[in-house]
C-alpha cells in the first residue's frame, strides 16, 4: 500500500503539477486577509470532481499547507494575520519587519513553517494507523461516547462563551436530523419536500458558513477606509538566518510542533489556538521573555511552526475517525467523500494507497510551499494588491458550482444562500460558527448508535466496554474542569467591570 | 447596548427550538421489530431541548444585561436606529444577499453562463468602494469571467450545470 502510494504520487507528473498549483494558490489564499484556506479548498472542490481520488485529494492537502502557511506574509508585512493561523506572528513579526528585518522574519516563518508540517505530517503518518487500528474495536456504545466526548470538547474549547458555543453544536445537530432518520429510514421535518429527503449536505452547509458569510463581512466593510501599509522593500539573503540561529531555534520548533500536533488532533480548535499556546508557552519558557513581542525570531518560530504542524494533527482524527479538527479539515471531509473515500477506522483497509499518496504529497507540498515561498516571495507580496472585490464574487460563483455538482441539483445553491444567512446572523450574535460543523457531523453518528445501544442495552452491560467508561469518565471531568474555568473567568471580567 | 447580542437572538431561538419541538412530536415513530424506547423523536427531543434551555439562558442574560444598561445609562434607554436607517447603513451586505438570491432563481430559467455573468457584475460593482466604482471594467471581468468558468467546468469537466432556456 505505502509502495502504490508512493507510486500513484511520485510517478504521476500531473500530480506533482496540480500540488505546485495548490500550494500556489493556497498561499495567495492564505496571504489575502479575508480569504482563508477554507475557501481555496472549496473553490477547487468542483475542478477535483473528475479527477482521481490520488489526484483531487492530493490537489486539495496542497491548498490547506499553501493556505496555512501563506498567512505570515501579510501578518509581517501589513501585521494583520492572512489566516487565522497567523495571528501570534503579528507580535514578532511585525516589529522584525519595522526594525528592518522583514527577510529575516518571512525567512524564519517559511523555514520553521516548513519543519512544523514536515513533523506534524511524519507523527500523522505514525499515529493515523495505530488510532484507526484502535478505532477497529469500536462498536456503537464506543462510538457513542466518543461522540458525546467530542461534542464536549467543542463547547468547552471553541470560545470564552460556552453558551453560545453549544447553542452553535446544538444547531449543528438539529440540522442534521432533517432526512431520513437513522436506523429506520423515517422522514423526519422534510415536509413533504423531495430535496429534503435526502438531508443537507456538508458541504453546503461548509460553503455557506464560511465562503458567503466571508463575502457578506467584506460587503459590510466596503464603505470603511483601508489603513495598511506594505512594506514592499523585503530582501532575503539565503533563508534570512544563520545557522547558529537556526540550531538555537529547534527546541522552540520541536516543543511548538508537539503543541500544534496536539491542539491539531482535538476536534474544534484550529492553528489559530496553537499558534497563541505555542506563543505564550514559547514566552513563559524562554530566558528573555521581555523581549517576546519587540521582535525576535522565537516568536515567529513558536507561531509559525505549531499552526502548520496543526495540518498534520487536525489529519490523524479525520482519517483514522472522520472526525474532522477544524473547518478545513470539515471541507477535506467532504472531499474525501466526493471522491469516494470514507473516513474512519478502514479506511487504510479500503483506500490504503490513496491515504499513503495523501502523505507523500503533503510532505511534497511541504517542499513546494518552502522553495515558492522563498523564491517567489516578491510575487506573493504583490499579490497583496488583488483587489478582492473582483475575487470575491468568482469564488462564489465557484462555490455554487461547487455545490450544484456535488450532487446535480439546483435546491443545494439554495441552502447555500440560507446557510449564508444564517451564518452571517450567527456571527452578529457573536455565536461561534465552527462548533456547528462539529455538531452537524457527530450528531448524526451520536443519534445511530445511541439507538444501538438502546437496542443492545438489555443483553450487553456498559461497564463490559471499558472504552466506553473511560470515554464517559474523561467527558465528566473536562467539563467539570471547564465550567469551574468558565465560572472564574466570568467572576474575574465581573470584578474587572466593577 | 451589548444585551441586544443576547436578548434578540435568544428570543429568535426560543421560538425556533419550540417550533422544532412542535415538528418533533409530529414525526411518526418507529414500531417496527427492535423499536425501543429510544425511537426517532428522541434525538430530536433531546437537540430541540437543549437549545429551549440555551435560549432561555440567553434571555435571562439579556434581561440582566438591559437592566444594569438602564440602571448605568439612567433608566433611559435609547430609542434604536429604525429599520430603515439600518437598511441603507448596511446597502453592501443586503445587496449581497438580494443579488446571491437573484442568482440562483435566474441559474434555471436564463442559465449558468447568463446568470453568472449578471451576478459577477453585480456583485462586483457593490464591492467596490463607492468612490471607486467603476461600471465598465466589471462588465468585461464578468464576461470574461462567465465564459472561463462555463468552459472549464461544462466543457473540459464535464461538470452538469443549468443551460437555461436558451441552451447555453
Amino acid at each position: 500500500m505505502i509502495a502504490e502510494g508512493f507510486a500513484s504520487v511520485m510517478l504521476d507528473p500531473f500530480v506533482i503539477l496540480l500540488i505546485a498549483i495548490g500550494v500556489v494558490v493556497g498561499i495567495i489564499f492564505g496571504s489575502i486577509p479575508g480569504l482563508t484556506a477554507t475557501m481555496a479548498v472549496v473553490m477547487f472542490l468542483p475542478v477535483t470532481y473528475t479527477m482521481t481520488s490520488t489526484q483531487g485529494i492530493s490537489m486539495l492537502v496542497a491548498l490547506y499547507i499553501g493556505g496555512i502557511s501563506g498567512g505570515l506574509i501579510s501578518a509581517i508585512l501589513l501585521n494583520i494575520p492572512g489566516t487565522p493561523s497567523s495571528v501570534a506572528t503579528c507580535f514578532d513579526g511585525r516589529p522584525m519587519a519595522e526594525k528592518g528585518e522583514a527577510g529575516k522574519a518571512l525567512g524564519t516563518g517559511v523555514i520553521f513553517s516548513f519543519i512544523g508540517t514536515v513533523l506534524g505530517v511524519l507523527i500523522l503518518i505514525v499515529i493515523s494507523p495505530v488510532l484507526a487500528s484502535v478505532a477497529l474495536k469500536f462498536g456503537p456504545f464506543e462510538y457513542c461516547a466518543l461522540a458525546i466526548f467530542s461534542l464536549s470538547l467543542v463547547i468547552t474549547l471553541t470560545g470564552k462563551d460556552m453558551v453560545k458555543g453549544l447553542i452553535s453544536a446544538v444547531l449543528g445537530a438539529l440540522l442534521a436530523t432533517v432526512g431520513l432518520a437513522p436506523i429506520d429510514s423515517k422522514p423526519r421535518f422534510t415536509f413533504g419536500i423531495v430535496n429534503l429527503t435526502a438531508g443537507f449536505k456538508l458541504l453546503v452547509l461548509l460553503i455557506g458558513l464560511f465562503a458567503i458569510t466571508e463575502v457578506v463581512k467584506y460587503a459590510e466593510g466596503v464603505r470603511k477606509p483601508e489603513n495598511f501599509t506594505i512594506e514592499g522593500n523585503v530582501k532575503i539573503k539565503g533563508v534570512g538566518f544563520s545557522l547558529k540561529e537556526f540550531i538555537r531555534g529547534i527546541p522552540n520548533a520541536i516543543r511548538s510542533t508537539l503543541i500544534g500536533v496536539g491542539i491539531g488532533i482535538l476536534p474544534g480548535i484550529g492553528g489559530g489556538v496553537s499558534c497563541m499556546i505555542s506563543y505564550t508557552v514559547a514566552k513563559n519558557t524562554s530566558k528573555h521573555p521581555e523581549k517576546f513581542g519587540t521582535g525576535i525570531m522565537d516568536g515567529v518560530i513558536a507561531s509559525e511552526t505549531a499552526n502548520n504542524a496543526t495540518i498534520g494533527g487536525a489529519m490523524i482524527p479525520l482519517l483514522s475517525l472522520g472526525i474532522p479538527g477544524d473547518a478545513v479539515t470539515a471541507m477535506l471531509l467532504g472531499g474525501l467523500m466526493v471522491h469516494n473515500v470514507s473516513p474512519g477506522p478502514l479506511i487504510f483497509q479500503k483506500s490504503g494507497s490513496v491515504v499513503y499518496g495523501v502523505f507523500f504529497s503533503m510532505l511534497i507540498a511541504a517542499v513546494f510551499m518552502c522553495v515558492f515561498m522563498l523564491l517567489g516571495m516578491r510575487g506573493f507580496i504583490r499579490v497583496l494588491n488583488i483587489p478582492k472585490n473582483y475575487l470575491l464574487p468568482i469564488i462564489v460563483v465557484l462555490c455554487c458550482v461547487g455545490a450544484i455538482g456535488d450532487s446535480n441539483r439546483l435546491f443545494d445553491v439554495w441552502g447555500v444562500l440560507i446557510f449564508g444567512i444564517m451564518g452571517y446572523a450567527l456571527i452578529k450574535a457573536k455565536i461561534p460558527l465552527s462548533p456547528m460543523i462539529l455538531g452537524f457531523i457527530l450528531g448524526p453518528t451520536f443519534e445511530s448508535n445511541v439507538r444501538k445501544v438502546s437496542q443492545l442495552i438489555s443483553r450487553d452491560s456498559v461497564f463490559s466496554h471499558p472504552i466506553f467508561c473511560v470515554f464517559i469518565l474523561v467527558t465528566a471531568v473536562v467539563v467539570v474542569i471547564s465550567l469551574r474555568s468558565n465560572k472564574r473567568e466570568r467572576e474575574a471580567l465581573s470584578k474587572e467591570k466593577q | 447596548m451589548e444585551y441586544k447580542k443576547n436578548l434578540i437572538p435568544g428570543i429568535i431561538l426560543a421560538a425556533f427550538s419550540v417550533a422544532y419541538l412542535g415538528c418533533s412530536a409530529m414525526i411518526t415513530p418507529f414500531t417496527g421489530p427492535g423499536a425501543t424506547p429510544l425511537d426517532n423523536r428522541a434525538v430530536p427531543w433531546l437537540w430541540g431541548g437543549l437549545l429551549l434551555l440555551l435560549s432561555v439562558i440567553l434571555i435571562v442574560r439579556g434581561i440582566k444585561e438591559r437592566k444594569a444598561y438602564m440602571e448605568t445609562a439612567g433608566k433611559k434607554i435609547q430609542s434604536g436606529r429604525n429599520l430603515l436607517e439600518i437598511c441603507k447603513e448596511n446597502k453592501e451586505v443586503l445587496c449581497s444577499f438580494v443579488f446571491l438570491a437573484i442568482y440562483v432563481a435566474l441559474m434555471e430559467p436564463a442559465g449558468f453562463l447568463i446568470s453568472t455573468a449578471l451576478y459577477v457584475y453585480a456583485e462586483t460593482v457593490i464591492l467596490t468602494r463607492p468612490e471607486k466604482r467603476n461600471y465598465v471594467i466589471p462588465i468585461i471581468v464578468a464576461i470574461v469571467t462567465a465564459v472561463a468558468i462555463d468552459f472549464v467546468f461544462v466543457r473540459l469537466l464535464n461538470v452538469l450545470l443549468p443551460t437555461g432556456i436558451i441552451g447555453f
